[in-house]
């Protein structure tokens, strides 16, 4: 990764940053080509580097080597100030001694923009987000999700090249959080501005995003799209951090076969040849298997422990014949039901070869 | 839930309304009585009522002539606490950890030397014979001594190097709280360093500087001792007056009366405040 070749003319291309606070590598030569128009996300735990990642972005942080371009322009060493970025900060970071319109404007007035363009942009600002008749409302009389709005149409007014979002929803609740995601994901259909969108909720970020840069340690462990990252990860970290999988020691017995405990399993792509291997499970990939079902996949015979029932589906806690514990889900349907299984009950389980993943174990 | 819950919070206010007695009996007893006693006083002469004594401060041109130095003699001092204190409140909010220990701790510090013993100190600083002028002759800027103590000058220098920490502390707190977030937004969104600190950093540290401004203008109002020692008979204040009123005349109505108009004064300045800036308003919620 750290070996891509010269910048991109357009777009953002991060070329080998690193950056040390002390012995501690926030980020480790990383390397990134994020296309015009396209929503990247940036996901990984908290102290993985995204926000260092963003920092230096925006300006704030100083790489210690590696170069930062955006549109083929290097802007490495540009002050916040000269790089024409847009911030949605995750506290909104409005300015509380201005009212809505003053805080939108703010970028106008910043970059000496003729006023007779304001009026205009500032009520197409405020249609976009939907705030029309909020213009001089103080920032004290919003809720948290119209301060959102006004965080947004503010980096937006300027048309800036890039937006930068640092968990922007983090403080919303659960219920407007999902709204926002829709809603964010139109405004970007509609602006076709690049957007690097940095989050530590993997749901989040395969929802909205185009690819998704997977950070740990300092370094991207996997870029890829959503459905990429999850049904096929690189490592046992992302697959650990993507979904709700259980990750199970196997061992290698074949080119597309593995070993759990005295099953064999046939893998839909190629065992890792070297290293701790890890079998990643997802509750929703397995299937209760049925007597009269053809034989279409690999099977797990495992006992029940426990049962969950959660509305649209249920959970339930297998004990594999190998002594492992996992969860599958069962569709909470009638046609489910009538077979649903009790604890004690013995099942067998069918994973699709295709849903069969193996992966180097191990961080990276 | 509601009936099982109003006997212990009755009990709780009883036992704020008893802790808060032995203060509020401290100021109604050592502040609120005298003050009326000198409202009482300031209308009194030879046992009737008048209002001559207000009519002094009207009609005699002295009266008004030394309200107006000490009003001067304030305003230039809180401009200068001001202007010097900002950049030492920036520089403390700031740098690291270690440097604002130093910082704030030289602010601080003076505060625990007695104001007389500053004063004097400031007398032998700035005398004919002192560090300053002897420090610029040596540096051949000058060939005589300049008279820089026994006049408003020297009075001005003490009492805001006396009255400094009195803006530098709040401005330092309320600067503090300033998210560095929105500092970083109004950068990004294309303010140059001098934009942000012109439209987001001054009107986000205005309560602390006005708050900060207040108190020293207030406090400046009052000074005594120091314009006594460092003014040498050519700062006259309104302290002055109504300490010479009393000890020189024995006259306690116009003293009393001196005293009620520099209060009124100060709850003008406090008001007027208030007025201008409406401190919770700006710092609002984040």
């Amino acid at each position: 990764m750290a070996d891509m070749t010269g910048p991109a003319p357009d777009g953002v291309s991060i070329r080998a940053v690193s950056k040390r606070y002390g012995t501690f590598a926030a980020l480790d030569t990383v390397s990134l080509d994020v296309r015009k128009g396209e929503f990247l996300s940036i996901l990984g735990p908290s102290g993985s580097g995204k926000s260092t990642l963003l920092g230096m972005l925006g300006g704030f942080v100083r790489p210690d080597s590696g170069t930062l371009w955006i549109d083929g322009r290097d802007v490495t060493l540009d002050a916040p100030h000269k790089r024409n970025i847009g911030i949605v900060f995750q506290n909104y970071a409005l300015f509380p001694h201005l009212n809505v319109a003053d805080n939108i404007l703010f970028p106008l007035r910043a970059r000496r923009v003729p006023k007779a363009s304001w009026p205009e942009r500032l009520r197409a600002a405020l249609d976009m987000v939907e705030l029309s008749g909020f213009a001089q409302r103080r920032i004290t009389e919003l809720s948290g999700g119209q301060r959102q709005r006004v965080a947004l149409a503010r980096a937006m007014i300027f048309e800036p090249t890039l937006i930068l979002m640092d968990e922007p929803l983090s403080a919303l609740d659960k219920q407007l959080r999902e709204t926002m995601q829709i809603e964010l994901k139109q405004l970007h259909a509609r602006l076709a501005a690049t957007i690097i969108y940095v989050t530590h909720d993997q749901r989040e970020a395969l929802t909205m995003s185009d690819r998704i840069a997977v950070m740990n340690k300092g370094r991207i462990v996997q870029l890829d799209t959503p459905i990429g990252l999850h049904d096929a990860p690189d490592n046992a970290f992302v697959a650990g951090f993507i979904g709700e999988a259980t990750l199970l020691p196997v061992t290698r017995v074949g080119s597309h076969f593995v070993q759990l405990g005295d099953m064999v399993l046939a893998t839909g792509r190629p065992v890792p040849v070297q290293g701790d291997l890890r079998l990643v499970l997802h509750p929703e990939k397995l299937a209760l298997a049925r007597q009269d079902d053809p034989l279409s996949g690999n099977r797990l015979r495992g006992t029940v422990t426990d049962t969950l029932f959660q509305g649209d589906s249920t959970r339930l806690f297998i004990r594999l014949a190998s002594g492992e514990r996992i969860a599958m889900r069962v569709s909470e349907n009638h046609r489910e039901r009538q077979h649903l299984s009790r604890p004690g009950d013995d099942v067998t389980l069918e994973l699709h070869v295709q849903d069969t993943i193996v992966v180097p174990g191990g961080p990276g | 839930m509601a009936a099982s819950r109003k006997p212990p919070l009755r009990a709780e206010a009883l036992l704020a309304a008893s802790l808060l007695t032995p203060a509020l009996l401290l100021v109604a007893v050592l502040l609120l009585v005298p003050l009326l006693w000198l409202v009482w006083q300031s209308v009194r002469q030879d046992g009737g009522f008048t209002l001559a004594h207000y009519a002094r401060l009207v009609t005699d041109p002295a009266y008004g002539a030394t309200f107006l130095q000490t009003f001067r003699i304030s305003a230039i001092v809180t401009l200068a606490c001001v202007v010097l204190g900002f950049p030492v409140a920036w520089a403390a909010a700031e740098s690291g950890p270690t440097l604002r220990a130093l910082i704030l701790a030289l602010v601080v510090l003076p505060l625990w030397t007695s104001v007389l013993v500053r004063a004097y100190a400031w007398i032998i600083v700035l005398q004919r014979t002192g560090l300053v002028n002897s420090g610029l002759e040596a540096l051949g800027l000058i060939h005589r001594p300049v008279i820089l103590v026994n006049n408003e000058f020297g009075t001005i220098v003490a009492t805001t190097h006396i009255l400094m920490p009195f803006v530098v502390l709040p401005l330092y707190t309320t600067i503090r709280t300033i998210p560095r977030e929105v500092l970083a937004a109004a950068a990004s969104l294309g303010g140059t360093p001098a934009f942000v600190f012109t439209r987001v950093y001054l009107p986000l540290s205005l309560p602390g500087l006005l708050s900060g401004a207040a108190l020293v203008c207030v406090l400046s109002l009052g000074f005594y001792i120091t314009p006594e020692l460092l003014g040498g008979g050519r700062t006259y204040t309104v302290s002055m007056l109504i300490a010479r009123n009393i000890a020189l005349y024995d006259e306690w109505g116009a003293a009393s009366s001196v005293s009620v108009a520099l209060l009124a004064c100060i709850f003008l300045i406090f008001f007027l405040a208030g007025r201008i800036v409406p401190i919770d308003r700006i710092v609002g919620t984040r």
